[in-house]
């Protein structure tokens, strides 16, 4: 008998029965920093659930959430793919100096449609300013650290369609001034506490209002964020995450219960960018005490506003900051019941192209 | 369940092989058989009872032609014969064609009271009709003894390693190995040798490829260049060999792993000189499929010239028509049946004299062009494409998006033209003849870990916001 035979006999099946041993007997986990969701676990066996075919696609689940060293793998297909001189993983860009961006993908017409359609709807239906802007993805400002020839859906046209509306003001001219610094993080898909200031500053010009000088409260180093993740990248520069001093504020979720503006107990976590509001609340009311009868203002929002909602606190009376995604109660009664004098709409380029909840605004 | 995913590699795979030697041969195609049945109703748990009804029938129809036979009742034979192929078409049309029938029919009469009914393809049902098939024939034509051991039978038409992707066995050609196999470690060890390599054409060459020509696809015709449109067509067609040829692998190692030899399903088809010899390379056993039970049976090219080519146009549009239901399969069927006659024709002949760059110029090209209909559904788009490879749309011969391909997937697509040719298997099989065996098992470890890094890679789904 050939002793190879045996060898790659033993290999294979060993290495087969190592994989099938380890899911057994290794302890599951619940959350994956890495993905930022909650992991399968075993699925609950009936006989009926089994027959409808739920059992086994949850089986499956389970068992591909549960392999052994699931993040090692995904690693070593990263260095696999860089190894093929890719230029981009899992719909990520390798870019230059160290940058991954979002590549952009042609969004859907009609989504187009109802979002921009939407933003009209309810300036419409509200009798204070509704303002709204975009705020473009790094690879619209960053297009010269793109890979050579990457020829992502191009922002300007979102920009442009925008740039129709009387309610549109411009961000974009801003950020591009500022290019050359570090604006957009390099291994997540938001801009910096910077780009949040540049526009911060083109915001007040807009409202009228002097933007204050900022002062650095604390660095949250160490930061590898979602584009990071997404590319299943490794071995790559890291980004900080800082953020700056308030003034006097009270700060409340939904409920009218406290909660913290810098929630810190996510600078041990992976997802350092929740440091701000802690993720994103369905609504956060910021109210500074130093100012008394000032503007109001309702800032609908997705997750870039979260580190511009700080600077906003220094020039508005009430920031009520309100995310789609998991409050789709009526604005307009909530305006009125609140008192509201201005409502701001703002959202990154992409979430706005393809947001599915942008369209409940107008309820 | 497919094989190129977690489940099957890490689960189902060390518990089939467990079973399967842990017990005694007798007991060996009792356990196939519920095991294959596993395999196949994971995803449709349902349909086992079309797998199981399909068993019973052609059991006893084996058996009937048989007996027949045996008295010398050879039209009665004849009857249960046709009674099979009745059947296994029925079911193959019912579930396969019935929604595309009515889709005509309404398309030409729309006020008539009928619906498509929409109900999911059981996967593999057009493998294992054709394999069910050949058993009842193979027995009518004495090429086979009928199967009376029903646990034999149902392991037979069953057998998961190539029951979803094929290739497609004929029953004489496993009959004495589905009850006198034997298994060994030398035939396991050469299994694992095809497994790993059909592995590794699927999870790291056919995966990864297939994602260019998705993007290529998905742009608008209006962005497209004529060199994009060639490179989306090959990455489609190197797509599908590698995956297809990948499976067959797969299938033959699994096969060999539980003792049985099964037919080459792929020999590097783009070497060849002529569409004659490029179907005697691609999807072998498909071919060889129809040459035995359609076009020898029809007269083949035993006859005028005439008749001769209406055997090959009849062949031709059911290969086309069983690669899937919709018309743009049948002119891919069509496309070859003439450039077939064309060769059988005058051109072969001249092929052959003509240098070899010609001669595989001349096939690939064609090739890649009835490939557009295979990949594009709809006769307009297919034929939008078509003309756009040859600048008919007033598209650029070049723009950003193919140098960027280019320069994103250069390097894999250099990796798919060499594995294409036989260049690799004769690499290894030099390995091996210079006692450089040790090498083996190494690679088979190294194609191991990086297919298990794509497949787990596969399953990856970071979400951007947290998500409960």
């Amino acid at each position: 008998m050939n002793k190879y035979s045996k060898i790659t006999t033993f290999t294979f099946v060993g290495f087969i029965a190592v994989f099938f041993l380890l899911l057994i007997i290794m302890p599951k986990s619940e959350f994956s920093e890495m993905e930022n969701r909650n992991l399968a676990q075993m699925p609950k066996f009936t006989f009926e659930r089994l027959f409808n075919g739920k059992f086994t696609a949850e089986f499956e689940e389970y068992v591909t959430d549960q392999f052994a060293f699931r993040d090692t793998w995904v690693g070593m297909k990263y260095f696999f793919e860089k190894a093929l001189l890719k230029t981009e993983n899992n719909g990520i860009y390798f870019g230059k100096d160290g940058y991954l961006m979002t590549k952009f993908v042609k969004p859907d017409d009609s989504r187009l449609d109802i979002n921009y359609g939407v933003v009209r709807k309810l300036s419409d239906s509200l009798d204070i300013p509704v303002r709204f802007s975009l705020i473009p993805m790094a690879s619209y400002v960053h297009a010269d650290k793109l890979p050579g020839n990457a020829n992502p859906y191009n922002q300007q046209i979102l920009l442009d369609r925008a740039s129709q509306m009387e309610e549109y003001f411009d961000l974009s001219q801003a950020l591009l001034a500022h290019k050359d610094e570090y604006i957009y993080y390099r291994t997540d898909h938001h801009w910096t506490s910077d780009g949040a200031y540049y526009a911060y500053e083109k915001i007040c010009q807009e409202y009228g209002m002097t933007p204050h000088d900022r002062v650095l409260r604390k660095e949250y180093p160490e930061f590898f964020g979602t584009l990071y993740s997404n590319a299943g990248a490794r071995m790559v520069e890291p980004d900080t995450v800082t953020t700056f001093m308030v003034p006097e504020l009270s700060v409340k979720d939904e409920n009218g219960n406290d909660i913290p503006l810098y929630d810190e107990s996510f600078a041990d976590k992976k997802d350092k960018y929740s440091v701000f509001f802690g993720g994103n609340p369905p609504l956060v009311v910021l109210d500074n005490a130093e100012i008394e009868d000032g503007e109001k203002l309702l800032l609908i929002k997705d997750s870039y506003s979260n580190s511009l909602a700080p600077y906003l606190t220094h020039n508005f009376d009430e920031i009520h900051v309100w995310d789609l995604r998991a409050n789709k109660t009526s604005i307009s009664e909530y305006v009125s019941a609140n008192g509201i004098t201005q409502v701001l709409v703002l959202y990154s380029t992409e979430n706005f192209a393809s947001d599915t909840n942008i369209m409940f605004m107008s309820k | 369940m497919v094989f190129s995913s977690i489940l099957f590699m890490f689960i189902y795979l060390p518990c089939v092989l467990g079973i399967y030697y842990a017990l005694p041969k007798k007991f060996r195609n009792g356990a196939l058989f519920l095991l294959n049945l596993i395999f196949y109703g994971w995803g449709e748990p349902i349909y086992i009872t079309i797998m199981l009804l399909s068993t019973v029938i052609d059991y006893t129809h084996g058996i009937l032609v048989e007996n027949n036979l045996a008295k010398g009742n050879v039209k009665k034979a004849k009857l249960w014969v046709s009674s099979s192929i009745f059947f296994n078409l029925l079911l193959l049309t019912f579930f396969k064609y019935f929604d595309f029938i009515i889709g005509n029919i309404l398309a030409i009469a729309p006020n008539l009271p009928i619906k498509p009914l929409g109900l999911p393809l059981p996967i593999g049902i057009s493998f294992y009709t054709f394999q069910t098939m050949s058993y009842t024939i193979d027995v009518f034509r004495g090429d086979a003894k009928a199967q009376r051991n029903i646990f034999a039978f149902g392991s037979f038409v069953t057998l998961f390693p190539q029951l979803i992707a094929g290739p497609i066995i004929k029953y004489k050609d496993v009959d004495d190995q589905l009850t006198h196999r034997k298994e060994s470690v030398e035939k396991f060890a050469k299994g694992v040798e095809t497994f790993m390599a059909g592995l590794c054409k699927k999870a790291l060459l056919a995966n990864n490829i297939g994602p260019l020509w998705d993007s290529i696809y998905a742009t608008n015709m209006a962005d497209q260049s004529v060199l994009s449109l060639w490179l989306g067509i090959i990455a489609f067609v190197l797509q599908l060999y590698f995956d297809f040829s990948g499976y067959s692998d797969m299938a033959i190692g699994l096969g060999r792993m539980l003792g049985f030899e099964f037919m080459e399903n792929f020999n590097y088809p783009f070497i060849s000189k002529s569409i004659t010899e490029f179907w005697r390379r691609w999807h072998i056993s498909l071919g060889s499929w129809f040459r035995e039970y359609v076009y020898i049976p029809l007269g083949g090219n035993r006859c005028s010239k005439a008749r001769n080519f209406f055997n090959i146009f009849v062949v031709w549009a059911t290969t086309g028509i069983w690669h899937g239901a919709s018309w743009n399969f049948l002119i891919w069927g069509l496309i070859f049946a003439v450039l077939l006659m064309f060769e059988k024709g005058f051109l072969l002949k001249k092929l052959q004299k003509a240098p070899g760059f010609i001669a595989h110029c001349y096939t690939l090209f064609f090739v890649l062009l009835s490939f557009v209909f295979f990949a594009i559904e709809g006769m307009g788009a297919g034929l939008e494409y078509m003309g756009g490879m040859f600048g008919l749309n007033g598209l650029p011969l070049i723009n950003a998006d193919f140098l960027y391909n280019i320069r994103n997937y250069g390097a894999l697509l250099v990796l798919l033209f060499i594995g294409a040719t036989p260049v690799v298997k004769n690499t290894f099989c030099k390995i091996r003849e210079n006692k450089n065996e040790w090498l083996v098992p190494v690679l088979c470890a190294i194609g191991l870990i990086i297919s298990t890094a794509y497949l787990v890679d596969a399953s990856y789904n970071p979400f951007l916001y947290f998500r409960f």
